[in-house]
């Protein structure tokens, strides 16, 4: 565990780098200086069960503007996907076309992210086309259509 | 409907090529196995494109076979927050694994003979 000039611990994220009982003018001061220390990190302070403050690094969970992923992909997939499978499939889709954006660039990385959206959607989007022309053919209606294609032709 | 069921019965314990790549991909990753660390692996080893989608639904079928256990972690900035789905291959796992190879030494000594035959030729 490293150690700063300070003598306090720095962990990394979502770890508690400094507990302290100093008053808050020193606590805001010593936030300033983390947060040019830490520039895309959040950083939380907390009061702890034995009425100390602690400060807590934690990763910021918004995605940075330039690194987010495309929009269309991320509604197809809310269309199909739902709940823990989404969280996870989408998480996995985050984080590669992040690691993609940054060895490859943007155009391989958008290119990517949406061969692996279709591609993962494309069994949903079949049965759910399955199930609609099916309950359709339940009510007649295709019937009904057909018949009328076929006065006209 | 019972030949169905046989079949079903009997794909519960068969390892497909898919599902017994990601299982050793899985036991290759140790502690680090979770979906996105599986599936760049898993391009690096077999050098094709595998979609995000296949690789939950083997993950679903193998938990489905009792050959993996999985469990929710929290998720970090690079993935927006989203949580990870961490894998650990399980005994029976395992034993799939090792039957699978088995069955395998016992077949490549004919392949062996063969292209030693082609050769001689």
């Amino acid at each position: 565990m490293s150690k700063n000039k300070r003598g306090e611990s720095d962990e990394g994220p979502d770890h508690i780098i400094q507990r302290f009982h100093d008053p808050e003018w020193k606590r805001e001061r010593f936030l300033a200086y983390l947060r040019g220390k830490f520039p895309r990190e959040g950083l939380v302070v907390i009061r702890t069960s034995d009425g100390t403050f602690a400060i807590q690094i934690r990763p910021i969970m918004e995605s940075r503007a330039g690194e987010r992923v495309p929009e269309i992909g991320s509604i197809l997939m809310h269309i199909f996907l739902s709940g823990q499978p989404l969280d996870n499939q989408m998480g996995d889709l985050e984080e590669r076309y992040r690691d993609k954006l940054r060895k490859e660039g943007p155009r391989v990385a958008k290119v990517d992210f949406y061969r692996q959206v279709i591609t993962s959607i494309w069994p949903h989007a079949k049965t759910f086309a399955v199930r609609f022309s099916q309950s359709l053919r339940k009510m007649g209606l295709l019937i009904l259509i057909e018949e009328w294609i076929r006065r006209r032709v | 409907l019972v030949v169905r069921r046989l079949k079903m019965k009997n794909s519960d314990s068969y390892l497909g090529e898919f599902e017994e790549l990601v299982l050793l991909t899985i036991l290759k990753l140790g502690r680090s196995a979770y979906g996105a660390s599986i599936l760049k692996e898993l391009e690096n080893a077999t050098d094709r494109n595998i979609s995000v989608g296949a690789l939950y639904a083997t993950f679903d079928r193998l938990e489905r076979k009792g050959f993996v256990k999985s469990w929710q972690e929290k998720g970090t900035a690079e993935r927006g927050g989203r949580t990870k789905r961490y894998f650990k291959v399980e005994g029976t796992g395992l034993q799939a694994l090792a039957e699978g190879e088995r069955v395998r030494r016992r077949l490549v000594p004919v392949l062996d003979a063969t292209l030693a035959t082609r050769e001689a030729r």
